[in-house]
């Protein structure tokens, strides 16, 4: 496999920011994972999983200009990288070919 | 000020150290830009629950940014180890809780102890915080430096902040020389404190304000809330006078009107513009002064270089320093002293601002904070041999867990954790009843505690209080910690959990801490020894007049009823006309000065001694012949001042025994002259009578002054005396009315001068201080007390099998009941001793300020010493009667 392999909040992270798009900045990234999927992350982890899917080639951000009520200080804005996309992609159709056969048990479990 | 555009400002050192986490390049930025877009959101609902938010924030930002910073490689032993450290950490937890619940007592009285001790340590930092630590509410506060002229004749060569925080004795004249050639400050101006009375817009009410010229409001560069400050072209002659608002005021007496700004109110009689509000918490020269008028002495002239009434406060221009700006104000005055004969005695001192407001307050807040820490130290030594006893007391049960496998790391931390357990809920008790006991005691110090509205529990005191707690959980948990590893517990197990406990090692340590806690009281409680006794000095002293019966009003006439020295004559000859009429009314009288109503003032003045003419400031009061009388003051040589010491006929004065023996010590003074040169055309005038001395302060000397005669020196602010028949009712009101009638613009309350002394402010920081003082001296001596019955009782309970042996054999019990008691005294003796000599070393350095106390009190040493002794033998005779009682047969079968 040439790609790096990508966790579980590392794909959370990435599909909120692709559903955000030009709105993707961090703290919209939290509220999103939080009204989407019900997970709450903690802002640390958020950060360090951004910079860690930067560092793998699967996200990027560009610096803006900050407004006074952030005292000044830059936001990033994230997007998803092709090669993210592609990512994503892939763990999806992995995990479809693992669902694959398992309906009929879930739904009698139901 | 935040302003909603700026976004609110985070805790800055909670952003220090996000930022130190995040880094300072574009992505950290981005990342405090995030925490303060949030921190402004949250703000908008509670701006205190943000400030939380944001600390919260950063502690768990500290956490999850380092771990999750990490691609982890599963790890399943790590995974492993951190189970169990966080289920051991839990059990810790669970364990102690139970443990602590299963002697609830103890549990209780820790608590307690540490609440008090934490409690009294977060209170006093409070203060100390807010008056001393904290930077005054003024941009760049560093800068303002506060200059004023002394005469060394007062303080010496040297004055201190707090000596030269007192005079307002810089003539205008100098002040503006002082103003043209000063390099050193950016800006400087002039201010004195001015009462005033406003009218018209509501009932009159007399105000505390200042004067202050527009160099003030520059050099404090506070903009105002409101219109504008004051500026130097109000000072110009013939300029509308104007009158900036404290907030307070604003809000007090105009409903926060918005539209104030141009409206005229009446001061002392006087239309004024009202031109500026300034900002909520801006407090100059404290937070007395609720407005400021624009500076309207138009004697700018040389002709006034003897005497002032003025401070100067100024802002360091760039690059200047203290030192600077004091080389060049020394230099500036000596120049005005080679032009000016009048100025060549003065020195000019200049002190930072925030040295200058707190300087006098330092000594007794560090005493606080002292006192405070020592209640702390002394309960934490008590705590500490609580909870060593109990892990004696549980070595069996720590035996158990070792053998079950627990290792000694765990032991430890459970140990720790159940003084941590305890030292939290201190921490947390001690923090609330700080919380509770704070406004009221800042309250109880009126007037006395600079920048009180600053004083508040923030997150600075509470990070400080929480840190002791730990500190002191630590500090606690560590003893017994070390303690335990000392143990065997394989022979523990064996012993059946009896036998030694240490030995003499463990002994030592329970006495150590025991002496420690006596020494520590001692020294506090005869410090507040030391305190109660000037207290008492001060209080049982003469004060040289009878209060009983006698009230008093200050009355200020305005400028516009009453200006001519005629009509303030004929106006208060009326008035007391009105007074006399009163039923139950005795005497009545006018002063210019009064005991706790309105007091001092030191005009310059010249006396013409045996050695020649000597000058000085001198205090000095303008009264009316009856004064003498209605006060109970005695004429000890000569006469009284007369109905007939009147405008025209000879001018005559009426001096204190204390200004007769300091000016003519070895010649009659009747008949010697006085010139008081702060008039305009100064007068000799010749001594006729020696009264008794006065004191006009609670804890001040006697007073050297001179009385003149009010027919000859009429004064527009006067207080009217009244001696009225003992349980006469009514006579304040009917005096209130009395003024009305002639004036209903001048505002009055008359009081009695009793209740006038009760509310003074040295006699209640004196008798308040000494309480409070004496009330944590007790505290203390009462832990240390309870520190001496828990060592005996806990080493006869650990020594009844001993005793046992002891009186099996045939030892005499009353060789038992010396032991024990011979114990207490030999551990309260070495701590009386070695607090003695501490309190003689500490005493040494209170000895400035206290009244007529000698460093050594051999009564409060007595009193000290006596007090510790007894109780501690009280303390001691419990365990003691145990010891006798023990009996053989039940000491062995208990093993």
């Amino acid at each position: 496999m040439g790609r790096a392999p990508m966790g579980e909040v590392e794909q959370w992270v990435l599909l909120a920011v692709l559903r955000l798009g030009e709105e993707a900045f961090a703290l919209n990234v939290l509220q999103e994972l939080d009204r989407e999927a019900g997970h709450v992350v903690s802002r640390g982890s958020l950060y360090k999983t951004l910079e860690r899917l930067a560092a793998k080639g699967f996200a990027a951000w560009e610096i803006e200009e900050g407004s006074p009520a952030r005292g000044g200080h830059p936001r990033r804005r994230f997007r998803v990288t092709p090669v993210g996309v592609d990512a994503l992609r892939e763990g999806r159709a992995r995990l479809m070919n693992l669902w694959d056969g398992v309906e009929a048990v879930l739904e009698g479990e139901g | 000020m935040t302003g909603s555009d700026e976004g609110r400002r985070p805790p800055r050192l909670a952003e220090y150290v996000l930022r130190l986490l995040v880094g300072s390049d574009a992505e950290g930025r981005s990342i405090l830009g995030d925490a303060r877009e949030e921190l402004d959101v949250r703000g908008r609902t509670s701006r205190l629950g943000a400030t939380i938010w944001y600390w919260a924030y950063v502690f768990k930002f500290a956490v999850s940014y380092r771990t999750g910073g990490k691609v982890r490689h599963p790890d399943p032993e790590e995974g492993r180890r951190r189970a169990s450290a966080v289920t051991g950490l839990v059990w810790d937890a669970k364990s102690s809780t139970r443990s602590l619940l299963r002697r609830p007592w103890l549990s209780i009285a820790v608590i307690t102890t540490l609440a008090v001790g934490i409690g009294t340590t977060t209170l006093a930092f409070a203060l100390v915080d807010g008056v001393l630590l904290r930077p005054l509410p003024f941009p760049a506060p560093e800068e303002l430096v506060d200059v004023s002229r002394v005469d060394p004749a007062w303080y010496g060569p040297n004055p201190t902040a707090a000596q030269a925080g007192n005079v307002f004795a810089t003539p205008a004249a100098t002040f503006f020389d002082w103003e043209r050639s000063a390099a050193t400050f950016s800006s400087l101006g002039a201010y004195a404190w001015r009462s005033g009375t406003f009218s018209g817009d509501a009932a009159p009410e007399r105000i505390i304000g200042a004067v202050a010229t527009g160099g003030v409001f520059e050099a404090l560069a506070v903009p105002a809330a409101l219109g504008r400050h004051l500026t130097a072209s109000d000072e110009a002659p013939g300029a509308t006078p104007v009158v900036v608002l404290s907030h307070g005021l604003w809000v007090r007496r105009f409903g926060s009107d918005a539209t104030i700004v141009g409206r005229v109110v009446r001061m002392d009689g006087v239309a004024t513009t009202v031109v500026g509000v300034m900002p909520k918490g801006f407090a100059f020269p404290d937070e007395t002064t609720h407005f400021w008028l624009a500076f309207d002495d138009e004697r700018r002239s040389d002709s006034t270089r003897n005497a002032g009434y003025l401070h100067a406060i100024g802002r360091l221009a760039p690059g200047s320093s203290l030192a600077q700006a004091r080389a060049e104000m020394t230099a500036i005055q000596t120049r005005l002293g080679e032009r000016h004969a009048s100025e060549a005695k003065f020195i000019s001192v200049a002190f930072s601002r925030h040295e200058l407001m707190v300087a006098a307050t330092r000594p007794g807040l560090l005493i606080l904070l002292g006192a405070a820490a020592v209640v702390l130290l002394v309960g934490c030594a008590n705590v500490a041999n609580l909870l060593l006893a109990r892990v004696a007391e549980r070595r069996r049960e720590l035996a158990l867990h070792a053998a079950l496998g627990a290792s000694r790391s765990r032991l430890a931390g459970l140990l720790l954790s159940e003084s941590t357990v305890l030292a939290v809920l201190g921490g947390v008790g001690g923090i609330t009843l700080a919380w509770v006991a704070l406004r009221p005691f800042v309250a109880a110090f009126p007037m006395t505690l600079p920048r009180s509205a600053e004083i508040q529990m923030d997150l600075r005191v509470l990070v400080v209080s929480l840190l002791v707690s730990v500190a002191a959980g630590l500090l606690l948990g560590l003893l017994p910690v070390a303690r335990s590893s000392r143990m065997d517990l394989n022979v523990v197990l064996r012993e059946g959990g009896h036998g030694s406990t240490g030995g003499r090692r463990t002994s030592r340590t329970h006495a150590l801490l025991v002496v420690s806690e006596v020494a520590l009281s001692v020294l506090l409680l005869s410090t507040s020894g030391i305190f109660v006794q000037s207290y008492l000095n001060s209080a049982r002293q003469e004060r040289g007049f009878r209060g009983e019966n006698v009230l008093a009003l200050r009355v200020s006439v305005p400028d516009t009823r009453a200006g001519s020295e005629e009509e303030l004559r004929s106006f208060y000859s009326e008035l007391q006309g009105y007074m006399d009429a009163i039923p139950g009314v005795t005497a009545s009288a006018l002063a210019q000065q009064m005991p706790y109503s309105g007091c001092c003032s030191s005009p310059p003045a010249s006396m013409d001694t045996e050695d020649g003419v000597q000058e000085a400031s001198v205090h000095t009061s303008s009264v009316t012949p009856e004064y003498f009388q209605a006060m109970g003051v005695p004429i000890l040589a000569g006469r009284a001042l007369l109905p007939s010491d009147r405008e025209g006929s000879p001018p005559v004065v009426v001096v204190s025994e204390a200004m007769a023996r300091r000016y003519w010590p070895d010649a009659d003074p009747i008949g010697k002259r006085v010139r008081l040169e702060s008039t305009d055309e100064p007068q000799w005038h010749e001594v006729v009578g020696i009264a008794g001395n006065v004191r006009y302060q609670f804890a001040g000397p006697e007073f050297v002054e001179y009385y003149r005669a009010f027919a000859q020196h009429p004064y527009g602010s006067q207080a009217v005396i009244l001696k009225t028949r003992s349980g006469a009712v009514g006579v304040a009101a009917a005096a209130e009315r009395a003024v009305h009638a002639l004036e209903p613009t001048i505002p009055v309350t008359a009081r009695s001068l009793t209740e006038l002394a009760a509310a003074d402010r040295e006699y209640r920081t004196a008798r308040i201080g000494s309480l409070i003082l004496t009330l944590l001296a007790a505290v203390a001596t009462g832990l240390a007390v309870l520190g001496v019955y828990s060592v005996l009782a806990f080493s006869v309970l650990q020594r009844t099998r001993e005793i046992g042996i002891r009186v099996s054999l045939g030892g005499s019990r009353l060789g038992i009941l010396r032991a024990v008691l011979g114990g207490g005294l030999v551990m309260t003796g070495a701590g009386v001793a070695i607090g003695l000599g501490l309190s003689a070393g500490l005493s040494t350095m209170l000895r400035s300020g206290l009244v007529g106390v000698s460093t050594v009190n051999p009564w409060v040493v007595l009193a000290v010493v006596s007090t510790m002794f007894a109780t501690s033998v009280a303390a001691s005779l419990l365990p003691a009667w145990r010891a006798v009682r023990v009996d053989p047969l039940v000491a062995f079968r208990e093993d």
